[in-house]
């Protein structure tokens, strides 16, 4: 059995001209990719449009991405940056901010028995600043290192350990009460 | 270590990012330290609980599929630019038959080739001068001869040498139009269009032509 290709790999076959090799990225990154914009909006409709804009802003912008192993840091930057710049169109009063709806009203989906404890996950997330809860789903959820985090959110390492701290305080406090 | 530091180190430590002087430090102050075990305890928990509170779902379709381009190899390449030479050729006949103004003339004696203003022999260029329609008809005459196959009638008086210069002239570029439709029509028929011409075998990547876009 053959070693699957790595992201490196896929990305300098599809600029050596064979483009569907892109498929084999989409199919792997599309989920996680989806799952966190759900998380960091809480609007499914929304996580899907940033989700396709990202995908389509990658493949055209692949040249640009000079460490091809990291493609899955550079695709979540793209699509943070899809994320705050629709915001910043859709609010324009709170530029400068990532601030978005708190996903408080996405439905949970849960069995019998969990469907609490996913309101309550939800709700305590979705009351974390943004630039806390974007730290907090990438680490948790995703398991970027704090490197690639840094590199996502284009801000110094110290900074993103004390955001996750901060929110992992907060969330404590919540969870405990 | 104190219980600050090891407290702002638990999320390095779980995911192994540690180096290794602080992570044996940690591990030294973790066996240690009682109460900084009960936070380390929690936050472990709190990942656990956090985690399985909100699981990842299925992604609807996106709709987005990247489609292979035809394979580039040598012969393809190759085949490119032999397409871009034919065309290049065919421009540069039809460039050369407008500046050079070729005419021919026969009769009895033979065939006389010249190029410029008049043919061998030519009578003098007439006073006045030769208006579009005359010069239109009379290409459309010579090639309505050309293609019924009619013989070269004798040219005798001016008019006439003027209209047969033309009618070569219309003839030679209906034969280049038709070895250029032909040359299209092979183009294609090997499934080689004409926006392949002018990119190169790896170029740019765009959406618009390379990915089905559409939502499901």
């Amino acid at each position: 059995m053959t070693e699957p290709e790595t992201d490196k790999q896929l990305v300098e076959e599809v600029l050596r001209g064979r483009t569907e090799a892109f498929n084999l990225l989409v199919w792997r990154w599309q989920r996680p990719l989806y799952n966190f914009l759900v998380r960091f909006t809480g609007e499914r409709e929304q996580a899907l449009d940033i989700c396709q804009e990202t995908f389509l802003r990658a493949y055209t912008r692949l040249r640009d991405l000079r460490e091809q192993g990291k493609f899955a840091s550079w695709l979540f930057r793209i699509a943070v940056n899809l994320y705050r710049s629709e915001q910043r169109s859709r609010h324009p009063m709170a530029a400068g901010s990532a601030d978005g709806t708190p996903p408080e009203t996405l439905q949970a989906s849960a069995p019998a028995g969990g469907r609490e404890t996913q309101l309550t996950v939800r709700a305590l997330v979705a009351r974390l600043p943004p630039e806390q809860r974007e730290v907090l789903l990438l680490k948790v959820y995703h398991g970027f290192r704090f490197q690639e985090i840094a590199s996502i959110l284009d801000c110094p390492v110290s900074t993103v350990k004390s955001r996750l701290y901060k929110a992992f305080e907060q969330l404590r406090a919540g969870w405990e009460s | 270590m104190k219980c600050d530091q090891f407290r702002e180190q638990i999320a390095e430590r779980l995911a192994g990012e540690l180096a290794e002087p602080q992570a044996h430090e940690f591990d030294a102050h973790e066996q240690a330290c009682a109460a900084c075990r009960v936070a380390l305890s929690e936050w472990q928990r709190l990942e656990g609980w956090l985690r399985a509170g909100w699981p990842s779902e299925d992604v609807p379709p996106m709709g987005l599929i990247v489609s292979p381009r035809a394979s580039h190899t040598w012969f393809d390449t190759t085949r490119v630019w032999f397409a871009r030479a034919s065309t290049a050729l065919v421009v540069a006949s039809l460039v050369a038959l407008v500046l050079l103004r070729p005419s021919v003339e026969w009769d009895r004696t033979g065939v006389r080739l010249a190029f410029g203003p008049g043919g061998p022999g030519a009578e003098p260029a007439p006073a006045a001068a030769v208006t579009q329609q005359q010069v239109e008809a009379w290409v459309q005459a010579a090639v309505n001869k050309a293609m019924t196959q009619q013989a070269p009638a004798l040219v005798t008086t001016r008019e006439g040498a003027e209209a047969a210069r033309w009618g070569q002239v219309g003839v030679q570029l209906k034969i280049l139009e038709q070895s250029q439709a032909f040359l299209w029509q092979q183009l294609q028929q090997q499934g080689l269009y004409l926006e392949s011409l002018w990119r190169e075998p790896a170029g740019r990547l765009e959406p618009a032509r390379d990915i089905r876009y559409q939502r499901q």
